[in-house]
């Protein structure tokens, strides 16, 4: 067995790695092999979900390449959460957006993400609440 | 990701490389990011895309499972994914 990275006292084998990266796969890639330079904004926006979900974080979610692949298939993977809304959900949108040639380019992601930095520490606004478990 | 050294044992070649505390899957899954914090961590992820994307490069394996902290708090990319 192949082993992967030692972090602290863990060890992680590469068909785990394999698993998890998969979910970060953006579906024109995960579908039909179609590589582009938009791939890593669609992992970010799948990032996004996780650090801002309470309960829907995508890395602790079991999916088989099957389960994956009909997901993607069904325009179902991933899902936003429902009680991120507003710019963040915005953000996450247009970083999830299915045609790759529309998703949101890296620069017009980062003014996007400063604007909400500056929203969230100027008015001290809650930009999403998280209803229930 | 610095490089610390190499050391070759018997018939095994080594890497040593910089340390990691945590990744940020492992400081999600035990809560250790307070919500202030969460759109810097987001910012600073993007950073780390915007210099690959500055070289043409794509991680293709881009997760909160390859994203390390220093022990400083920083923020690395800890595998270069499928370039």
């Amino acid at each position: 067995m192949f082993l992967g990275f030692l972090i602290c006292d863990k060890l992680v084998n590469q068909d785990q790695i394999e698993k998890q990266r998969l979910k970060y796969v953006p579906p024109e890639a995960f579908l039909f092999l179609v590589e582009d330079i938009t791939h890593d904004i669609w992992s970010f926006g799948c990032l996004l979900i996780d650090l801002f979900s309470k309960d829907q974080q995508i890395f602790k979610l079991d999916l088989t390449y099957e389960e994956l692949y009909k997901l993607h298939n069904n325009n179902l993977f991933p899902s936003i959460p429902s009680y991120i809304n507003g710019l963040l959900k915005d953000i996450i949108s247009k970083c999830l957006e299915r045609n790759y040639q529309d998703r949101i380019g890296i620069e017009e992601l980062s003014e996007n993400l400063n604007i909400l930095l500056d929203t969230l520490s100027k008015r001290k606004i809650i930009i999403y609440e998280f209803r229930g478990e | 990701m610095k490089f610390q050294g190499a050391y070759i044992q018997g018939s095994e070649a080594f890497l040593v490389l910089e340390f990691f505390s945590y990744t940020l899957e492992t400081a999600l899954n035990e809560n250790k990011i307070k919500e202030e914090n969460k759109i810097k961590i987001a910012k600073r992820s993007l950073k780390i895309l915007e210099t690959l994307q500055c070289q043409k490069k794509i991680t293709r394996d881009f997760r909160p499972g390859v994203l390390g902290f220093t022990d400083r708090g920083l923020i690395k990319i800890i595998d270069f994914g499928k370039f």
